[in-house]
């Protein structure tokens, strides 16, 4: 798994990640389950670095646009 | 592939450069021959075709090739150019397009087994605009599959067969250093037109979102793509955005932009100009000391060319931006492949497959949480740029040269607690998530023999200038001519 910056030493079970990939739909095995476990503690770690800035207020870039020229 | 006779006897150029010269040339030059009927579009179509011929058992650039397709569009353009009807600086020019942008009744596989067989039956826009400006489609160029970057294409660079060619335009960036073709279309969204750009050795650019219209091109991550050129040189570039921006109703994210000339202002020069320098992010202790002294060198060249370099403050919110970025990206990617996933699971690639569950047990608070820090930080960004009265930011693309396949996902071995993959993007996402302009451009080649780039960063719409400020560079270096030992 090549994706992810954020590196954590926290520990899930990989039956847990097993049973809620089969609630989505998903069909995965315990051996992807577990390959996969991993990844996603860093994924949900690396919310510790988007969180630390104050975000409460701002208004989430859902507007796939970047707008008009910056100096018009 | 079959390779038709050209439909009138060879031209002056052709008998006397031959192949391997015509191939050499940029975009830019052969439009200029095609413009002055120094040589036919069929002529160049033909020797374009061999060049693929001798150079794709070395590094398998297409995916495949539209020989026929090519030179029956090579011939068109040749009546309309000999009948007066020339449409513009790309017509008769043979170009690649990625496999994951749809081409009508052409294979689009997007290098995924999952696609296998797949035919569109429309071109995407960007396609169609191509189409109408002249443009001859010679092949489509292979991806990383679904564009996602983590898988293992044939492709190899010619500059090292052993290391990471560069993703996921992975096939559009060694056709275009290996001189089998003159431009090619990549997509970009964390990267992948600016990093096969950097590391092999010519210019890609991300244009601004919404630029270029995604209509027809498989989707990573909505929010993200972009769709633009990879050349030789600036000016090539500069010609191909033209002949491919322009605003698409379909597409929810093209943006009603008017459209300018983008060479006009090129051979302006950079006089007066004010050039942004941030150094806390963009030189960190990731920066490889020979990269670091490549792009000083150019900083310092943009400085006796008379621009004004300004050194900017770090924006904080930089070390979250990749973090934001792969959430985004695996959220909505995933997203895309929700059906897909489900129905064709054991055809995708392992390391895709993988990727692709991972983005459906993200929580939809930290997507949202994402796109939240992406507003921060575009405002940031903006606020940079007017504050300090700049009209373009510059660093290196990539902190590091490629490296060998194998040492991608491994800790880089100077120490710097990151790993290569991690490294090669760390430049680059940043304009995706604030949807700015960005152009690589050489500027060298590191101790160990490989392409160094630079990324210039601009405001939105303004791809212009940022082809203005690198031509100027460009124009005093011969780093686009050199050519690796693999090539035509």
């Amino acid at each position: 798994m090549s994706y992810g910056r954020t590196k954590s030493e926290d520990e899930l079970d990989p039956a847990v990640i097993e049973a809620l990939a089969q609630q989505l739909g998903l069909n995965l095995s315990s051996e992807e389950a577990a390959a996969l476990t991993p990844a996603l503690v860093n994924q949900i770690a690396a919310m510790e670095v988007i969180t630390r800035f104050d975000l409460q207020e701002v208004v989430p870039a859902t507007v796939f646009s970047v707008g008009a020229r910056w100096d018009d | 592939m079959t390779c038709k006779r050209s439909f009138r006897p060879l031209s002056l150029v052709w008998e006397r450069v031959g192949m391997t010269e015509l191939m050499d040339m940029s975009l830019a030059q052969v439009s200029d021959l095609l413009a002055d009927g120094s040589i036919s579009s069929v002529e160049l179509t033909e020797a374009n075709l061999r060049a693929i011929e001798q150079t794709e058992p070395a590094v398998h650039a297409y995916a495949r090739v539209l020989a026929d397709g090519a030179l029956e569009a090579a011939r068109q353009a040749d009546q309309d150019i000999a009948a007066g009807k020339r449409r513009g600086a790309l017509h008769g020019v043979p170009i690649g397009i990625k496999d994951n942008i749809y081409m009508q009744g052409i294979l689009a596989e997007s290098g995924s087994r999952v696609m296998k067989g797949f035919i569109p039956d429309y071109d995407a826009t960007c396609v169609k605009l191509l189409k109408a400006a002249g443009a001859v489609i010679i092949g489509k160029t292979h991806c990383h599959e679904f564009a996602y970057g983590v898988n293992k294409p044939p492709t190899r660079t010619p500059w090292n067969p052993d290391c990471y060619p560069g993703g996921s335009s992975i096939g559009s960036g060694v056709a275009v250093t290996s001189r089998s073709s003159f431009g090619a279309l990549g997509t970009d969204t964390g990267g992948s037109i600016r990093v096969p750009a950097f590391i092999n050795g010519i210019v890609g650019l991300k244009p601004t979102f919404g630029r270029v219209s995604v209509y027809g091109v498989v989707p990573v991550s909505w929010s993200l793509d972009h769709v633009g050129p990879l050349t030789r040189t600036v000016k090539g570039n500069a010609i191909m955005l033209q002949g491919m921006a322009g605003y698409e109703p379909l597409d929810p994210t093209s943006a009603n932009q008017p459209v300018p000339d983008f060479t006009a202002s090129i051979d302006q020069g950079v006089k007066g100009l004010r050039i942004g320098v941030e150094r806390d992010y963009f030189f960190y202790n990731g920066v490889t000391d020979d990269i670091r002294a490549a792009v000083e060198g150019v900083i310092e060249e943009y400085r006796a060319q008379g621009a004004e370099i300004v050194d900017v403050p770090t924006i904080p919110e930089l070390e979250a931006t990749q973090d934001a970025v792969f959430t985004i990206v695996l959220s909505e990617g995933s997203t895309y492949h929700r059906k897909l996933i489900r129905e064709y699971a054991d055809k995708y690639d392992p390391t895709t497959r993988a990727t692709v569950q991972l983005g459906e047990l993200i929580p939809a608070t930290n997507y949202i949480a994402a796109q939240q820090l992406r507003t921060r930080f575009k405002n940031a960004m903006k606020k940079r740029f007017m504050t300090h009265n700049l009209d373009a930011m510059l660093w290196p693309t990539m902190p590091i040269t490629t490296v060998p396949f194998d040492d991608m996902n491994v800790p880089r071995k100077d120490g710097v607690g990151e790993t290569p993959v991690g490294s090669m993007c760390h430049h680059t996402f940043n304009a995706n998530l604030t949807g700015q302009p960005a152009l690589s451009v050489p500027c060298g080649f590191a101790e160990n023999g490989l392409p160094i780039g630079f990324q210039l960063l601009g405001k939105p719409f303004d791809e212009a200038m940022l082809f203005r400020i690198a031509h100027a560079y460009e124009q005093n270096h011969e780093w686009h001519l050199q050519k690796p030992h693999i090539a035509v």
